[in-house]
């Protein structure tokens, strides 16, 4: 479709003009046949420039064969001329000194004046709109790089976190339970001298003295690494619990496979469509939570009665879906790790978060 | 050449081509060789009517390739639109010429056409059918939809065949009607044509008729290659 809002369509309209105009007066007044023979000359030109703009400068050529055999398109070249910014068509009116050509210079060098000023503006409105889309290109861009550097270092994380566990374990609660394995396997063999039963029994306490240290130093290791903030479904449930209107939370499937980064997107995707019931669907009676997990998908769909009307935030005029950026960035996030968020406007409102787990690729 | 050579395959073999460039011509020739009076003049109208929509059905192939979605097939391939443009031009040019001369030549031998008339005969003819090619390329760049295609169509032809002096002659329209039936390539084929058959010289007037079908032409051309295609 035609941009409506652009000089170029101004001067195409003008120009239809006065050729339109030109034609009316060969079919009015029957002038002379150069007269049509000019005009059909100059449709010719002016295509040709609107094909090539490179030769912008023939403008030239028309406006001294229209002022010497028919004035009256001069209108029309003028306006041309001023168009490409060809000022030395001032020297027309120098060369052909004659007021209707000095008045139809200085009309189209007025309009020239003014066309140009507005394609200028645009052109800086157009630049601004670029630059400003072209960074929030980067910026989306930098987003889900760091999206994906999250999710690395997430894994990077429980790598050196199992890590530090086995190394918590050889270094403090290992040795005690080796030396206590080395001493009972003593004791045993001085147990079967009968002889020497009494001589066996400091290894053996010496023994349950180290599994002792050994079991206490297993249960500082485990309370050591307890988190303190909820993790995984115990976290989406505290969510809910939290909300202030009653949620029905289900779980579905066995959540031990999906890894922490997975959690990390769903509790925020939770997060959000729960702030969003509270924001655009206050009037929603029920709200229902259920995470569903297979061996390759997490599954988190919130839903709740409150469907919003057309025309209300959120919601297009035709009825579709409009999100935020609220559950824009959501879906940046899901796809980063190779998910993805639909929204579904049916009966109910809902949202669906499908996250791929179990060695799908993450990422775009 | 692959796309001129589709081009001519297509134009030569399109049975609407054959009927208005071959079957209408040959019959219109013999109608006028068995006319007693030898009055062929209505004969060389009907003929250059003939040529008209016959050049315009030779070039209709760029505007169905843009219709059933072909162009766009095309155009993915190493072919800029320049090229699928001027190969299809010279493929619908192409056989017109040979057409309008073949004419022309069956005109001398069949109704003993003098030569001048001949030639200004194959150059009206010429001149027309180049015209209505770049009127059918700007056909095609105008038009999306067949219907709306079909529609105008019908609605321009007529308005072109009345005003340009094929149905009526010249000299009885009204200022009016023939001031405005000029902006149309036909009616200068039609002043040509009158020339030839009133004086069968090359008048100042003849070569203006041409030169206005070659502006047309330019014209239409320049306009229909700018217009975006796809």
């Amino acid at each position: 479709m035609w941009d409506l809002t652009t000089p170029k369509l101004v001067y195409i309209i003008s120009m239809v003009l006065g050729f339109g105009l030109l034609s009316v007066r060969w079919i009015w007044f029957s002038v002379e046949i150069t007269g049509f023979f000019l005009m059909l000359f100059m449709i010719c030109m002016t295509l040709l420039r609107w094909r090539f703009p490179q030769l912008k400068w023939s403008a030239m050529v028309d406006g001294v064969l229209c002022a010497l055999f028919y004035p009256w398109a001069l209108l029309v070249v003028m306006f041309a001329g001023m168009y490409y910014r060809l000022y030395y068509m001032a020297v027309l009116v120098l060369i052909f000194q004659n007021i209707y050509i000095a008045a139809a210079a200085l009309l189209a060098g007025l309009c020239g004046a003014f066309l140009g000023l507005w394609e200028k503006e645009r052109e800086r409105g157009l630049n601004q709109r670029d630059s400003e889309v072209e960074r929030y290109y980067e910026l989306e861009s930098l987003q889900s790089d760091l999206l994906a550097a999250t999710v690395k270092i997430e894994q990077m994380t429980v790598v050196s976190e199992r890590a530090r566990i086995s190394r918590e374990i050889h270094d403090n609660a290992g040795h005690e339970i080796v030396a206590a394995y080395i001493s009972l396997q003593t004791a045993r063999e001085i147990f079967d001298d009968p002889e020497c039963i009494k001589s066996a029994l400091p290894l053996y306490d010496a023994a349950l003295e180290r599994l002792d240290k050994g079991v206490n130093k297993i249960r500082e290791a485990v309370h050591n690494l307890a988190p303190v903030t909820m993790l995984g479904v115990g976290s989406l449930r505290e969510i809910c619990e939290r909300f202030p209107k009653p949620v029905d939370f289900k779980v579905f499937g066995d959540t031990s496979k999906v890894p922490v980064h997975v959690w990390g997107v769903l509790e925020a995707c939770l997060q959000e469509s729960l702030t969003n019931v509270t924001r655009h669907a206050s009037f929603a009676k029920s709200i229902k939570v259920n995470i569903d997990t297979t061996p390759n998908i997490a599954r988190l769909c919130v839903e709740n009665d409150g469907v919003l009307t057309s025309g209300s935030p959120g919601v297009g005029p035709d009825g579709s879906a409009r999100p935020g950026s609220g559950l824009r960035n959501l879906r940046h996030r899901a796809a980063a790790i190779g998910g993805s968020l639909a929204i579904d406007f049916g009966e109910k409102f809902r949202v669906i978060c499908v996250v791929p787990i179990g060695g799908i690729k993450c990422g775009y | 050449m692959t796309i001129f050579k589709f081009a001519l395959r297509r134009g030569l073999f399109s049975p609407v081509a054959i009927i208005l460039n071959g079957v209408i011509p040959a019959a219109l020739i013999v109608m006028m060789r068995l006319n007693d009076d030898g009055d062929y003049r209505q004969g060389i109208f009907l003929i250059a009517m003939a040529v008209m929509f016959g050049g315009f059905f030779m070039a209709k192939g760029v505007q169905n390739d843009r219709m059933e979605g072909v162009l766009l097939r095309i155009l993915c391939g190493p072919v800029t639109t320049r090229t699928y443009l001027w190969q299809n031009l010279l493929g619908a040019a192409v056989p017109m010429v040979g057409l309008t001369a073949l004419i022309s030549a069956i005109g001398h031998v069949v109704l003993n056409w003098e030569t001048t008339f001949t030639l200004g005969i194959f150059l009206t003819y010429t001149f027309l059918a180049m015209s209505s090619v770049g009127l059918s390329f700007v056909w095609s760049s105008l038009f999306k939809s067949k219907e709306a295609s079909s529609g105008a169509f019908g609605a321009v032809m007529t308005l072109i065949s009345a005003l340009s002096g094929f149905m009526i002659p010249l000299h009885l329209m009204p200022d009016f009607l023939f001031y405005t039936g000029a902006l149309f390539p036909a009616h200068w084929a039609s002043r040509a044509m009158q020339i030839m058959l009133d004086y069968g010289e090359f008048s100042q007037m003849f070569w203006l008729s041409m030169l206005a079908m070659f502006l047309f032409t330019v014209a239409f051309i320049l306009f229909g290659a700018k217009r975006r295609l796809i």
